[in-house]
């Protein structure tokens, strides 16, 4: 498995090649839930686009020969409360050809975790969503374990 | 009278009984040091520093640094404050060193996969001339990678503006910072010619940040910068293992199954296909001594010459050993260690010394090869620290001292056992070994507190029946527990300090005996008597 970190289009055909390619799994992150609770009108786009623009988000592909398996939308932020940079991956979806999520989403978070000196955080967290829309964010890893 | 008494206190040699064993061998030996040919403790490790979920530790200078995965750790250059590391992830990595804190970056650049995209311009006059572009990355160190291909010929006139657009998502790992854009000349003169020639070179154009970019070059020809010097750099290779720095030299090497690869000398991200070596076998470990580097592989051993002036693989002298001595400890990771002497490994029978071209199993004098099998080779991980060599399996824990030309006091000692069984073991600069434990690095023989010895003789035999009722023991500082030991049962006394004779109660005669000594206490001198008239002669 192949990572990409997206990054942020420069022109507009950029812009609309990268929304082509990645359409499809940022629409499957607009839960039937948030749907239900938001509306028809999927916002996910603009809630990309804005932690894009302002450098507070990034969106990691996960490859197979050339191809998007999985998108992972992460975010990375200095908490307010304990001043430590955590990362999050905030919404995910994973190909539907992929037998076990779970083994996507994993190979997302031990590649940011190898890269964690890089992407300087101190803390890794999973949000995950339930059909029911239930939320619970899950700490995958804290600096100071070796 | 018997005549049986102990001056001189020396290790074990398992590979003997004990009835074969010279005067004053061991048939246990364990947390005792014999540098005196007394028996005296060791202290206990001391801890320094708390570490958690580590498996391999590095110590440069004062720092001690530990990893969660089974890695290979080089330094390179004195100046140079990073290190070199193979097996933490998928691909080489070097790291930024600034106090406690490592960041990791991937080693080497990787070269621009598609050409930079150009604005096509035909323009056809007398002034014209055909340029194309090329584009490498720079990483954070400020290494260059090769270049991409070109892109399409263009014919501009001197100064014409041409747009390129260069855009690129080069790995997060690689840390790429900027790209450099070349353009290709052709018609320069070098000044050394004797006739006019016409050279063609890729000639820098300028240097921009990030890798998403739209230039202009209006350059012109009299303003261009340097030549391009990079066509034969080559990142390493994804998953090399092994990763070693040829001493007296500025080279890395590393391996991949059975390749094997050197830096450019002074290039620790350049490993050039010119200096690519195939094997007959796959490489298990590697250890540079000297200029030297030995290979440890599933098959023949092998040394290579790592010499800086070699520039292609012609000149780099391959000796494969005559013997096939394939490496078995080779998921510990650990499994050899480098002594001013060679390379030391672990095989099938015993411990392979590597050291010039010789190859030497330096351990059947004290292990034939059936006590080896039994010790768990496989599982062993070694050490060097000041003339022996420490050696932990999932069985045993030993020290082997090899050197006797640089330490001269290693006549008693030859081989004992150790209770510690660390994940890791690192000799310091300084000189310190220090053992990586569950909780921490430990350093070795340095803490506070004595570790009790335990020290059993060889076999006390005789003839003829008898019966050991006295034992004369000397001990100082602290007292020693003495167990005589007969096919039957035992008979435990605890030995004062000073000199004395004890009286042991009769155990039936025997003909074979054995002495346990237990404590903290130095014994210098042991014998055994028949009865108090036998004991006063001793």
């Amino acid at each position: 498995m192949e990572f990409e970190v997206i990054r942020m289009p420069q022109t507009e055909e950029q812009l609309e090649q990268t929304f082509q390619q990645n359409g499809p799994f940022l629409s499957a992150m607009y839960t039937e839930n948030d749907e239900r609770i938001h509306g028809p009108e999927n916002f996910i786009m603009d809630h990309w686009v804005m932690l894009w623009a302002s450098g507070a988000g990034f969106l990691l592909a996960a490859k197979e020969q050339g191809n998007i398996i999985g998108l992972g939308m992460c975010v990375k932020f200095r908490d307010m409360w304990y001043g430590k940079q955590r990362l999050e991956i905030n919404r995910y979806s994973v190909a539907n050809e992929v037998n076990d999520e779970k083994v996507v989403v994993r190979a997302m978070m031990d590649y940011l975790l190898d890269n964690r000196t890089l992407l300087m955080f101190d803390e890794l967290y999973l949000l995950h969503r339930t059909v029911d829309g239930g939320e619970y964010k899950e700490l995958v890893w804290r600096a100071n374990q070796t | 009278m018997l005549d049986w008494n102990q001056y001189e206190f020396f290790g074990i040699l398992p590979r003997l009984r004990g009835k074969q064993l010279p005067r004053g061998y061991a048939t246990v030996a364990h947390n005792v040091d014999l540098t005196h040919g007394t028996l005296l403790p060791f202290r206990e490790p001391l801890k320094v520093k708390e570490l958690n979920n580590a498996i391999r530790l590095y110590v440069r200078g004062c720092d001690i640094y530990a990893f969660d995965k089974c890695v290979e750790v080089a330094e390179w250059l004195p100046d140079c404050p990073r290190l070199f590391v193979t097996g933490r992830v998928g691909y080489p990595e070097t790291v930024e060193l600034n106090g406690d804190n490592m960041t990791f970056r991937r080693l080497g650049v990787m070269q621009p996969l598609t050409p930079p995209d150009v604005q096509p311009i035909y323009i056809n006059t007398e002034k014209s001339r055909s340029v194309a572009y090329v584009v490498t990355f720079i990483n954070y160190f400020g290494e260059e990678s090769a270049p991409s291909l070109p892109s399409i010929d263009i014919s501009i006139e001197d100064g014409t503006a041409v747009g390129i657009s260069l855009d690129y998502n080069p790995p997060l790992e690689y840390d790429i910072k900027s790209m450099r854009i070349y353009r290709r000349e052709t018609g320069f003169r070098t000044g050394a010619e004797k006739e006019q020639e016409m050279v063609t070179n890729w000639f820098l154009i300028g240097e921009v940040r990030g890798t998403n970019a739209f230039i202009t070059d209006t350059v012109t020809i009299a303003e261009v910068g340097y030549g391009l010097t990079t066509q034969e750099v080559r990142e390493p290779p994804r998953n090399m293992r092994n990763i070693t720095n040829i001493e007296e030299t500025a080279i890395l090497a590393g391996s991949v199954a059975n390749k094997l690869y050197f830096s450019q000398n002074l290039q620790s991200y350049n490993f050039p296909l010119s200096q690519e070596m195939t094997l007959d076998d796959s490489i298990v470990a590697m250890q540079s001594v000297g200029n030297t580097l030995y290979v440890a592989t599933d098959g023949y051993p092998y040394q290579v010459v790592g010499d800086v002036g070699c520039d292609s693989r012609e000149c780099r002298q391959v000796n494969k050993y005559d013997i096939p001595m394939p490496m078995i400890a080779c998921h510990t990771g650990k499994g050899s260690t480098k002594t001013p002497f060679g390379m030391v490994y672990v095989s099938a029978d015993g411990l392979v010394l590597l050291s010039g071209n010789t190859q030497r199993v330096i351990t059947t004098d004290v292990f034939s090869a059936d006590d080896w099998r039994r010790l768990a080779p496989h599982t062993m991980r070694l050490a060097f620290h000041k003339g022996a060599i420490y050696c932990v399996s999932e069985v045993i824990s030993f020290i082997l001292w090899l050197d006797s030309e640089t330490y001269q006091d290693s006549k008693h000692k030859r081989l004992v056992t150790i209770e510690d069984e660390p994940i890791d073991m690192v000799e310091t600069r300084q000189g310190e070994l220090l053992l990586l434990l569950e909780d921490g690095a430990y350093q070795w023989n340095a803490g506070s507190t004595w570790r009790p010895y335990k020290w059993v003789s060889g076999d006390i035999d005789s003839p003829f029946l008898y019966s050991i009722t006295r034992i004369r023991l000397k001990t100082n500082e602290f007292g020693v527990r003495c167990n005589l030991q007969s096919s039957i049962g035992e008979v435990v006394r605890d030995f004062p300090v000073g000199d004395n004779i004890l009286p042991f109660s009769r155990l039936g005669r025997h003909k074979v005996y054995n002495i346990e000594i237990t404590g903290i206490g130095e014994v210098t001198e042991i014998d055994v008597g028949v009865s108090q008239l036998d004991m006063a002669s001793k």
